[in-house]
């Protein structure tokens, strides 16, 4: 079997509030491989806290622990802030939800993504090599979009940028977190129609955050629920709606569905043994 | 209950001016639950503020109950019509408790028996008497919007406007805020005008819905016809089709036939 990119074995992310300490993720393993992972949960569930767990940017307040954490040929769980700086973009990528406020807005989207190349690049090379990535994220005209500034981009064509300035190191693995989720439907599957061509042609592992079961049940490979803490269930993504977790089954229960007409929605009943 | 005709909303002056809605004409029957579909900026919002009359710049024609109304609404009009919004953290004031909200509409419209009318409407929305005297930080979102439905429905009006009432919830509280609504739309025959951008919530709810794009209503459909597929509109397909979740081959040829529209 192929090593996996990512092995997380034992994950506990707490954090210190005035009041009490929140177990915000709660010993959690999984592998991430050349593959497109779903980590599905409702809010609070714990997806984003492990997400931004692997890449050190838990804020303050928070206490990581893990028994492992290794990527490629290293330690994550014990990789000092100086390891990270040479990690963070360049071979672990993050894409947030919303493009509005990941971009800088005083600055021209294009000048932006040149800040990711390699340094000794002149100008020219550097836009040139920044066309070239925007082209591969299928923006048709990127003469004109390297010139825009992030408020001139629709919400797909912002998102479309974060992607490619992503991708400009040409990481190894992608943590997408609710990438889409700010886009519009139709708009959304362009974006994801983007990660999902870059995961198959480049080889990436690919992240991706959600909350969004049907989505996830028809974009990723390998599907991890996540329920206060922890991972309740893990399957393939076509066999989601076989899930045998009471959560997982409650969850897609309660998704209206187009064609299907029922009265009622069926609600969840949370078991406190979920939790536990 | 709601005739629109030609009805037309421009914001801005002169060349920066854009029409956000675009000459709409539509009809919602009494008791009947009414969808407007569209992505972000397709002009669904800005028609129910202009029924609601939150929006008072627009032309056209707006009969609500059989009465023609012009842009500013008399006091007796929001005991016909109130409106739910769609993010609950924002639409209630902080610092009123649940029952200052509730009183409000009651002291404005100089309304009898506040106590009754309070318990009455919270047992309605499935909180307790218990949760009157609670601030909306004390509140989960499923019951701040509990709450927001409440304080619409304090006035018993026959027609209740729902902006996007669930997108800012968890799918498992979404589904009890929707069944929530069903139930008061079963045991009061209130009428819905649901907006939208969730075909599968719309579907859910609504008999008839309209698809809007660029301000316009590309096509009017009832739900059955939309889940046989029955629609006329490329749009609305692009719409159906996005919202049964990720394919590969459609999307791959939906970039390549937006692309050279030059999207």
């Amino acid at each position: 079997m192929i090593k996996p990119l990512l092995e997380v074995e034992d994950l506990s992310v707490t954090f210190r509030t005035p009041h009490r300490m929140v177990r915000a993720v709660r010993e959690i393993s999984f592998t991430v491989g050349k593959e497109k992972v779903g980590i599905v949960g409702e809010s609070g569930s714990g997806k984003s806290a492990t997400g931004r767990a692997i890449l050190k940017l838990t804020p303050g307040n928070g206490i990581v622990t893990a028994k492992r954490m290794q990527f490629e040929e290293l330690d994550l769980a014990n990789a000092t802030e100086q390891d990270m700086l040479k990690v963070r973009g360049s071979r672990i990528g993050m894409i947030l939800q919303d493009p509005k406020f990941s971009l800088d807005p005083v600055m021209r989207v294009g000048d932006q993504i040149a800040e990711a190349l390699p340094p000794g690049l002149d100008r020219k090379e550097a836009r040139e090599r920044v066309l070239e990535v925007l082209e591969a994220v299928q923006i048709r005209n990127p003469q004109r979009v390297y010139d825009l500034y992030p408020h001139e981009c629709s919400g797909g064509m912002g998102q479309r940028v974060m992607i490619a300035m992503m991708l400009v190191p040409e990481p190894k693995l992608l943590i997408a977190d609710e990438p889409t989720s700010a886009l519009d439907v139709t708009v959304r599957m362009q974006v994801l129609a983007i990660l999902d061509d870059l995961v198959s042609r480049r080889g990436l592992g690919l992240m991706f955050i959600s909350h969004d079961l049907n989505l996830v049940a028809t974009f990723c490979d390998r599907v991890l629920i996540m329920y206060a803490g922890r991972i309740v269930e893990e399957c393939k993504a076509t066999e989601l709606r076989n899930a045998t977790h009471p959560y997982t089954q409650g969850l897609l229960a309660s998704l209206p569905r187009i064609g299907e007409r029922r009265k009622k929605l069926a609600t969840l009943v949370r078991d406190p043994a979920w939790a536990m | 209950m709601i005739e629109v005709e030609n009805l037309v909303v421009r914001f801005g002056k002169g060349k920066a001016a854009i029409t956000a809605v675009d000459s709409v004409s539509f009809q919602v029957k009494g008791g009947e639950a009414f969808g407007l579909v569209g992505e972000s900026g397709c002009g669904k919002t800005t028609i129910l503020r202009c029924l609601a009359g939150l929006n008072q710049e627009w032309e056209g024609v707006i009969r609500i109950d059989g009465k023609q109304l012009s842009p500013k609404r008399e006091r007796a009009f929001y005991k016909l019509a109130q409106i739910v919004f769609q993010d609950p953290y924002g639409s209630l004031h902080p610092r009123f408790t649940v029952n200052g909200t509730l009183m409000e509409p009651i002291k404005i419209h100089g309304l009898d028996r506040a106590d009754e009318r309070i318990d009455r409407v919270l047992k309605q929305v499935g909180l307790g008497p218990a949760f009157r005297f609670r601030y909306p930080h004390q509140l989960s979102g499923g019951q701040r919007q509990r709450v927001a439905i409440a304080r619409a429905l304090i006035l018993e009006p026959k027609l209740l406007l729902l902006d996007e009432p669930t997108s800012a919830l968890d799918v498992s509280v979404q589904a009890e805020i929707l069944n929530l609504l069903t139930d008061i739309r079963d045991s009061t025959g209130l009428t819905f005008l649901l907006v939208s951008h969730d075909l599968s919530v719309v579907s859910h709810m609504c008999d008839r819905l309209a698809v809007m794009n660029h301000g316009q209503i590309y096509e009017e459909l009832t739900v059955d016809d939309l889940v046989a597929r029955r629609y006329r509109e490329a749009y609305t397909r692009q719409l159906f089709e996005a919202s049964l979740g990720y394919d590969k081959r459609l999307t791959t040829a939906q970039v390549k036939a937006l692309d050279e529209a030059g999207a």
